[in-house]
């Protein structure tokens, strides 16, 4: 099957007052989202993230570039706008109504009606783990009810494709796992999601892919597994002088860390462990730890990111 | 799908915009008929009521141009109204009018009048009306209730009713605090921000005729001005009088349609305050000619019978009770006040006849005409009998018996039964007072100090300050 | 069918979104106090007054205090809610999850419209309601001149809405296109004084005065005019069957209806390739 979400050369810029104060809010954006997957889309506050899903959803219109939704390129057409679910950041929900009402409104904006549209409610109110709560005003609802509320009506009309913009923003750890759970639900059932996050140990959890996006540009993209495969070797000493460090550095070991007498060494690629140990024991270090090190999409980030930003004050 | 979706709302827009501009127009030319329209009703009916060409008054002369006017319109309108022979434009007072004059008496042909307004051969006409009135050449215009204009009235957003509201509560602020000489400009003001205000004209009349001038004394006769205006000699209070019913008139030409106007100017001000019975009869005939509560034809034929006019007081009461046969003035009220009038036009007849036999020198014609006087005479007297012991008609014949008493000589018996008779009959008091003086003055018998001022204030003590020399002399008592 | 069931639903749900704004709420009660007062200030009155015609004279006084006080509360309110209904949703980002669902822009708009249509409905009902009643009581019959008064009054407000919304849809605050509706009510009542200036400008013949004649004529084709439905304060007071009031009465409503049009494609033209 094709991508569901697939965008060719997608480029926003906003003109600005005067000419040269243009903003470049996204530039040359090649996406593409596969059926039954999680992709998580990162990027720092204002680096593109809402304006992509904006522009996907038709509330914004491109500068230039394509996009394909469901293989349809009618994207403002209802045939395709039933089939994505959109929850947005922060979204307000008035406070006079019931939660089911908010729900009722919804489905009724998608051609649902009587018993049926009575029926879906019943099963997304579930689906969220608010059927408890359902008569209750909004009012009365916690952020993490709300949040939950939000997603209901992104499911309301049985969506292929997902769109959530920082879902878990704002709310305490033991709501995010319970929004987290229902996400890995929705994929087991098929369903696409396209997540965007500017927190990562909440993606880092259960999303398939992954595309961070800083300043408009997109500068990295894939599986956790391909952004993940860099391996380091950290051995940890005691009793090492400068001059000893100063020698070990040439040969490609790095300081990364001290904790009290306690010097982490990070072992490059071209050395191996045993050559490492070797030059440890040559310089007569007392070997505390070694370890393997895996690189957290944290680090990715920052190293991603702080590339893309070295690179613009070259430039 | 850019372009052509613009390209189609802004043809779309243009569309609609243009509908609205030209649904404006249509507003617009209604809006100038309605103005032309109230202006021929306010203007016909100041030519069929108050344009007395006899008596220049102030009002007359300023509302000259819309007269004028109307007869232009009338011109032009030619061919478009209706024929309506010359004999029914006839008003009671002699006065020709014109057919659209004529036409503004009955709110049946205000359709008429309206299309006539609107219609497309008056466009030459209308345009000229609409520059003279924004012009102000023509009072009786209501310009400014279409052209909110460069004026203080848009400071209310068309809420000027409400403005004149506030201001009548200042009106009637400025009364009860006694300032009343403040009363009149805000009256004024009030009617110009609403020419439909009904209850001012009512009130504002009310309180400058009666209770402005109840503080007043009387001006002494030789005190009183000339004016040209009224025709008369007027004092203080009589000023305040005209006023109100120059007021009262404006309300009425503004508001044809209603009958409460003409009714107080009729009744409060021109029978009670001006004993000016033939306008009272006028005005009060112009309120019963419009939709009126019960009680005012009884008016008119009461002012009537005091005018003189004592047919038409009978054959309206004989009306009345047709109307209102249920009411208590019409079953047990106007009965009595046929009789009353049937009385009267037999005295009346006999006067007339009596007149003649003065002037008769025939004997055989003589003898003819006292059989005829002797007939009336028996049938007035048949009349006042059998109303019994009603006031009014133990004055009448009490009347009779003194006038006998004169033919037969005996003046001292017939001042005593003149006397008698007045104190008997509220409404022969003046009558019966001023043939008592008479008398006395024929006959040389001696005059109360009151009676004798009487004399003074009749005779030569109506002259006045500023009086035209060829009046001066002359007794102004109008009945 | 299909087409109209979003706008319905939208429509409702703004209905009762709006209906529970603190601002309509506020105004309109102040409004029935108002009403509702403008009896006890005439029976004050009454005390004071003397002669035959005081009955009729606070009578007049409450129909005046009355229409006019439909006319401002209810020009108040209708701005207010025109102004804010669709910039709100923009600001609390309902507006995101409405449009992401099927249906397009034309939709939401028109029922956002629909929706403001019927709170402005309902507070003339509620206000006129009271009105009516409260003449009915004291004159005994009832007044049914005064409902082509609201109903004209209705139309008036209609335009005013139509233009709030459209300059509503430009705007991300409600601020702005209250300030915009309440000068648009202003502006358009101040019309009918460029018929003046038409009439009174190029006399001099110099170019100066017969460009601002000109330009005047242009406005006075342009600007709807709201003055045109100051016959809802005459008709009050004016006894039935007017033949101007009757001509005018349809002309009107005509004439609300365009203008409401053109607003509306005002509004559908700067919110169709809005960024939001």
């Amino acid at each position: 099957m094709s991508s569901v979400i697939e965008t060719h050369g997608l480029t926003k810029v906003y003109e600005g007052a005067r000419r040269g104060q243009d903003v470049h809010a996204l530039t040359d954006l090649n996406l593409s989202v596969n059926p039954g997957e999680i992709f998580a889309y990162l990027g720092p506050n204002g680096s593109g993230k809402t304006t992509t899903i904006k522009m996907l959803l038709g509330l914004i219109f491109p500068t230039s570039g394509s996009i394909r939704i469901m293989g349809s390129d009618r994207i403002y057409s209802s045939a395709v706008k039933r089939e994505i679910g959109y929850l947005p950041e922060g979204a307000y929900y008035p406070d006079f109504l019931r939660g089911e009402e908010i729900l009722k409104f919804y489905g009724k904006l998608y051609g649902l009606t009587g018993a049926k549209l009575n029926r879906r409610v019943d099963e997304v109110m579930e689906q969220v783990g608010m059927g408890h709560a359902r008569k209750r005003m909004m009012r009365g609802y916690s952020k993490g009810m709300r949040q939950r509320i939000g997603l209901a009506q992104a499911l309301i009309s049985d969506p292929q494709l997902l769109i959530l913009d920082e879902p878990t923003t704002g709310l305490d750890p033991i709501a995010r796992k319970e929004i987290r759970d229902i996400l890995s639900v929705l994929r087991d059932q098929g369903k696409t999601l396209l997540i965007s996050s500017h927190e990562l140990l909440e993606v880092e959890l259960i999303s398939d892919r992954v595309g961070i996006l800083f300043e408009g540009v997109l500068q990295t993209l894939g599986t956790i597994d391909e952004l993940l495969t860099d391996r380091d070797l950290n051995i940890e000493v005691r009793g090492i002088d400068d001059s000893a460090l100063a020698r070990l550095a040439e040969k490609g070991m790095v300081k990364e860390d001290k904790v009290g007498d306690v010097v982490t060494l990070r072992v490059a690629e071209s050395l191996s462990a045993y050559d490492a140990l070797e030059l440890c024991k040559a310089e007569k270090l007392t070997l505390v730890r070694v370890a393997p090190r895996r690189e957290s999409l944290e680090d990715v980030f920052v190293r991603v990111v702080g590339a893309a930003e070295a690179k613009r004050s070259n430039a | 799908m850019k372009r052509p979706m613009n390209l189609i709302l802004a043809v779309l827009l243009l569309v609609a915009g243009t509908l609205g501009t030209l649904q404006g127009r249509h507003i617009d030319s209604i809006r100038e008929g309605q103005v032309f329209y109230e202006w021929i009703i306010a203007a016909g009916t100041h030519v069929r009521l108050f344009d007395d060409e006899k008596v220049r008054t102030k009002r007359t002369v300023e509302y000259a141009n819309d007269v004028a006017f109307l007869k232009e319109v009338e011109k032009a309108a030619t061919g478009l109204l209706p024929d309506v022979p010359r004999e029914e434009r006839v008003m009671d007072d002699g006065r020709t009018v014109g057919t659209l004059a004529y036409l503004t008496a009955s709110d049946e042909n205000y359709d008429l009048l309206f299309k006539l307004a609107r219609n497309g051969a008056l466009d030459g006409v209308r345009k000229d009306f609409l520059a003279r009135a924004r012009d102000q050449k023509l009072k009786l215009a209501q310009y400014e209730g279409y052209v909110s204009g460069a004026n203080i009235f848009n400071l209310f957003f068309g809420f000027r009713q409400l403005a004149a509201n506030f201001i009548w509560l200042e009106v009637d602020r400025l009364w009860h605090e006694g300032t009343v000489h403040l009363m009149v400009p805000l009256m004024e003001s009030c009617v110009l921000l609403d020419p439909h205000f009904i209850d001012a004209y009512l009130l504002g009349a009310w309180h400058v005729a009666y209770n402005v001038t109840a503080k007043l004394d009387d001006t002494p006769e030789n005190l009183k001005v000339w004016s040209d205006e009224y025709g008369t000699c007027v004092g203080e209070k009589e000023s305040f009088y005209y006023w109100a019913a120059e007021f009262l008139q404006s309300g009425i030409e503004h508001n044809p349609r209603n009958y409460k106007l003409p009714f107080d100017l009729g009744f409060a001000i021109y029978k009670n305050k001006l004993n000016d019975y033939p306008n009272a009869v006028a005005a009060l005939k112009t309120a019963v000619s419009v939709p009126h509560e019960v009680w005012v034809p009884r008016q008119l034929y009461i002012v009537e019978e005091l005018n003189g006019q004592f047919e038409e007081a009978r054959a309206g009461w004989i009306d009345y009770m047709k109307r209102y046969p249920n009411s208590a003035t019409g079953s047990s009220v106007a009965p009595r006040f046929v009789r009353r009038n049937e009385g009267r036009i037999a005295e009346k007849r006999m006067l007339e006849v009596l007149q003649a036999l003065d002037k008769a020198t025939d004997p055989d014609e003589r003898a003819k005409l006292q059989a005829e006087a002797d007939k009336y005479r028996a049938e007035a007297l048949k009349i006042w009998e059998s109303m019994g012991d009603e006031p009014y008609a133990v004055g009448r014949r009490l009347r009779m018996k003194a006038q006998d008493l004169i033919r037969e000589n005996k003046i001292r018996d017939a001042i005593g039964v003149l006397e008698k008779a007045r104190w008997e009959s509220n409404d022969f008091w003046d009558e019966g007072s001023e043939m008592i003086i008479r008398l006395k003055q024929k006959h040389g018998l001696n005059l109360s100090l009151s009676e004798k001022m009487w004399i003074l204030r009749q005779e030569g003590g109506t002259d006045c300050r500023g009086m035209p020399p060829e009046l001066r002399g002359r007794n102004k008592r109008r009945n | 069918m299909d087409f109209l069931r979003g706008p319905i639903c939208i429509g409702v749900y703004t209905w009762r979104e709006g209906i529970r704004k603190r601002s309509y709420i506020g105004f309109l009660i102040l409004s029935l106090l108002v009403i509702f007062g403008a009896s006890f200030i005439t029976s004050f009155m009454n005390q004071r007054m003397v002669g035959e015609a005081q009955t009729d004279i606070d009578l007049k006084l409450i129909k005046d205090i009355c229409v006019t006080t439909i006319s401002i509360f209810g020009m108040l309110i209708t701005v207010f809610i025109s102004a804010s209904m669709v910039p709100n949703e923009m600001e609390n980002k309902v507006v995101y999850s409405v449009l992401s669902k099927p249906l397009n822009r034309f939709q939401y708009l028109l029922g956002k419209f629909m929706g403001i249509q019927a709170i402005i409905l309902l507070n003339l009902l509620l206000m006129g309601g009271l009105f009516f009643v409260a003449l009915y009581l004291r004159q005994g019959i009832p007044p049914t001149l005064l409902l082509w008064s609201i109903l004209l009054t209705y139309f008036e407000f209609l335009i005013v809405s139509a233009f709030t919304f459209a300059i509503s849809c430009t705007s991300t605050s409600a601020v702005l296109p209250t300030i915009a509706g309440l000068f648009i009510y202003i502006t358009c009542n101040l019309t009918q004084y460029l018929k003046d200036v038409i009439e009174r400008a190029g006399q001099t013949g110099e170019k100066l005065d017969e460009l601002i004649g000109g330009l005047a004529r242009v406005l006075y084709n342009v600007l709807p005019n709201l003055q045109y439905f100051s016959l809802k304060t005459q008709i009050v007071n004016s006894p039935p069957n007017d033949p101007p009031a009757d001509v005018l009465i349809p002309n009107l409503i005509i004439y609300g209806l365009v203008y409401a049009m053109v607003g509306f494609i005002l509004a559908y033209w700067v919110f169709r390739r809005k960024e939001l």
